[in-house]
């Protein structure tokens, strides 16, 4: 389980990757939540462990934030790369 | 489709004999509360089963709207509809969403219990729904799902078991779908079936830790994989269109397109009723003072009552067409893509993406600007947002700008290419704008201080806007204004008719009735206040009456000059006669003024209303105050010394 993880905000367009974990120790700046919380909220809206996500759109300035869709149920989530950080994937080969 | 027969527990079947013998003795009620998760049609729903017969008030201490819907079941049972925020748990994650949770567990005091839950799912995207379901189950409430938008899922292909879902959720389950109205009866005969339940429901609801949500997706999978018996489509369309609408650069030059419609709209074609209700009210306003000009009772009629509820009534096509275009906008799905798009540029100042809508709006009125701010979840950033809102330009300041730039700024081309009268207009924009995101970040500095809040928001597919629903949802904000400019605003009127009334002017007197009301004294007394930034008494006394709406100044403004005439022609003599009083830096310095000072009671009043608190409003008197005299000050002595 330990091969190469990445964060999520490095991915780039169409990149699909797997969620391996969720680790808020990794978050860069701080946002305005109590411990557990962020994870909690990620997990809520459907980014679990497990769970196939396919980058597919960015903002203009600094390619933030970015647009991941859920592989099992195709929703389409917006997330900052700041809080992506925290989501640890496993990259997918680009078929 | 009766698959919820067969899942009558024992419970359900002994509380069935009670609620007969109760039924012949006291008429039926119960409190239903709808939840569900953002974007799963839960408003549409409410709309569907309570049509108008809504009612929207404010819980104590939080600006969440307490919205309560009526409607009677088959067999005459009256519900109380309580519409509660969407979310995603029942856990609070702030204090607005605190609302829901309290609400379905009763810790508000002031609520009565709630009955039954019912609570909405999305049959296109059942797997990010069911967590929500399976935490409400803990809290022991009977609970009622409805499945919407089931047409929309047929149309993509889902297929699901109902009858081995509702046995594993243990709950009855109807298909929906609210915009189609179908379902409904269905539901309401269901809920038939709580009447009068009573009896204790034992809560063993606790706030789910990471890892509890984690074993709860687990068992949503576990559903899932046996209630799924043909998996839909995903919703391609929607995807491709968001290759368009998300697009780093054409989708920002899309949504400018959209503003600038938007703009468009509330400018030139509201204008077009605006322009007919001020005539209407004109009319009214002449023909009644015509009835008898010395009679007290006809004066507040007409200057005070008509005149007054007319100049705020005329904005109601403005706020139609902006209240119009956020509907749309939430309904088609393409609000979220907004702030997506957004959260950058608005980040910087430490606004959220989502207050660029409202801000927008507040170039035509801050008052559905400030409406507008509902849709920012967060307390805080919303409350940023309120303050800065009187500053974009709204449109009751442009009669104002025009008048005076008209009389001072003189016709001529500069730079090659650009008219200066224009050119002062756009800098007056500019200047709104720069100082409203400059505010907003001192304000984010001073009461918010903190780290910014996460963005992880879902972009809902896609979807056509119900045009029942749409009609609904618009009715809101024009009885809510309505109702307001009939109350407050009414009241205030009078109160400035009378200050600038009484006591009446004497027998003899050259000036102007107003110079000798109330109104012109307390301008004469507050004058020496207002002379380092260059104001006359004339200018104080127009501020007074303009507190009520800033175009009013011009019009006070002609009657101290004491002119006459149709408003085009009092606008042009006007300008002559201004030329001559004032100095242009008095004039530079009165624009000034407009661009930053709270000249407005009725925003105010709004903030009021919307805070659910006396302070935001304090405090925003008090900055616009301070920054319309500072600026005011400089720019009155920069043109004195300069010009």
């Amino acid at each position: 389980m330990t091969q190469n993880l990445i964060s999520l905000a490095k991915l780039g367009k169409s990149q699909r990757c797997i969620v391996r974990t969720i680790d808020e120790r990794l978050l860069p700046h701080n946002v305005e939540l109590e411990a557990g919380e962020l994870e909690r909220r990620i997990l809520e809206i459907g980014i679990i462990e497990g769970v196939e996500l396919t980058v597919l759109h960015f903002g203009l300035i600094n390619r933030d934030p970015i647009a991941v869709q859920l592989g099992f149920n195709g929703t389409t989530i917006a997330i900052r790369r700041n809080e992506a950080a925290i989501i640890l994937v496993e990259l997918l080969n680009q078929d | 489709m009766h698959q919820e027969k067969q899942l009558k527990h024992k419970t359900l079947h002994q509380q069935e004999h009670k609620i007969k013998a109760h039924h012949q003795q006291h008429p039926q009620e119960l409190r239903v509360a709808l939840v569900g998760k953002p974007n799963c049609g839960k408003t549409v729903l409410f709309n569907a089963l309570t049509g108008s017969r809504q009612k929207v008030a404010n819980y104590s201490g939080v600006t969440v709207e307490k919205k309560h819907g009526y409607f009677s079941t088959p067999q005459n049972t009256m519900i109380t509809l309580v519409d509660l925020p969407g979310t995603y748990s029942l856990r609070s994650r702030s204090p607005d969403e605190k609302v829901t949770r309290d609400v379905v567990l009763n810790q508000f005091n002031e609520e009565e219990s709630i009955d039954v839950i019912l609570a909405v799912i999305d049959a296109t995207n059942l797997s990010g729904c069911l967590r929500l379901i399976l935490e409400l189950k803990q809290t022991g409430i009977p609970l009622v799902v409805a499945l919407n938008m089931s047409d929309l899922a047929k149309l993509r292909g889902f297929e699901y078991d109902l009858k081995q879902l509702s046995q594993m959720l243990d709950c009855p389950i109807i298909e929906t779908a609210a915009t189609q109205k179908q379902g409904i009866y269905e539901l309401a005969s269901e809920l038939d079936k709580y009447k009068q339940l009573g009896g204790k429901n034992i809560n063993q609801w606790q706030e789910p830790t990471p890892e509890m949500v984690r074993s709860y997706h687990k068992r949503v999978h576990e559903i899932i994989q046996v209630v799924e018996t043909r998996r839909g489509l995903p919703a391609r369309w929607s995807n491709k269109i968001d290759n368009i609408l998300l697009h780093p650069f054409f989708g920002l030059v899309i949504l400018l397109a959209i503003l600038f419609t938007m703009f468009q709209a509330v400018f030139s074609w509201a204008s077009i009723p605006q322009g007919l209700l001020q005539g209407v009210f004109d009319s009214a306003q002449d023909y009644v003072a015509s009835i008898d000009p010395h009679s007290f009772v006809i004066s507040l009629l007409a200057n005070g009552v008509i005149a007054g509820v007319g100049s705020i009534l005329v904005f109601l096509p403005q706020i139609l067409t902006i209240s119009l275009f956020i509907i749309l906008l939430e309904d088609t799905g393409y609000m979220a893509r907004a702030a997506f798009l957004m959260d950058k540029l608005m980040g910087g100042v430490g606004l959220h993406g989502r207050a660029f809508i409202p801000l927008l709006s507040s170039f035509a009125c801050a008052i559905p600007g400030i409406m507008a701010t509902r849709t920012i979840e967060n307390r805080k950033d919303r409350i940023v947002t309120i303050l800065i809102a009187p500053l974009m330009t709204c449109s009751a300041r442009l009669p104002v700008y025009t008048l005076l730039i008209s009389a001072f700024i003189p016709v001529k081309t500069i730079w090659g290419f650009a008219n200066l009268q224009g050119l002062v207009m756009f800098a007056l924009f500019a200047a709104g704008i720069f100082s409203g995101l400059i505010m907003a970040f001192i304000f984010k500095f001073f009461f918010f201080r903190g780290d910014r809040q996460p963005l992880i928001l879902e972009l809902p597919s896609y979807k056509t806007p119900n045009l029942y629903n749409v009609l609904v949802e618009l009715i809101k904000p024009a009885k809510m204004f309505i109702k307001r400019a009939g109350t407050i605003i009414l009241s205030v009127m009078i109160i400035i008719w009378f200050l600038s009334s009484f006591p009446g002017a004497p027998v003899g007197a050259t000036d102007p009735a107003i110079n000798y009301s109330i109104a012109g004294i307390v301008g004469k007394f507050l004058q020496p206040l207002f002379a380092p930034i260059g104001f006359d008494w004339q200018i104080v006394v127009a501020l007074i009456p303009g507190m009520a709406a800033r175009e009013v100044a011009v019009s006070v403004l002609a009657t101290i000059f004491a002119l006459s005439g149709s408003e085009d022609a009092v606008r042009q003599s006007l300008a002559t006669v201004l030329q001559h009083q004032w100095s242009i830096a008095t004039a530079m310095s009165l624009i000034t003024w407009y661009v930053f000072a709270p000249q407005c009671i009725s925003t105010l009043a709004v903030a009021k209303r919307e805070t659910n608190t006396w302070r935001w409003p304090i405090i925003m008197f008090v900055y616009q105050m301070i920054l319309a005299y500072a600026a005011s000050y400089a720019i009155y002595h920069l043109t004195l010394a300069f010009i």
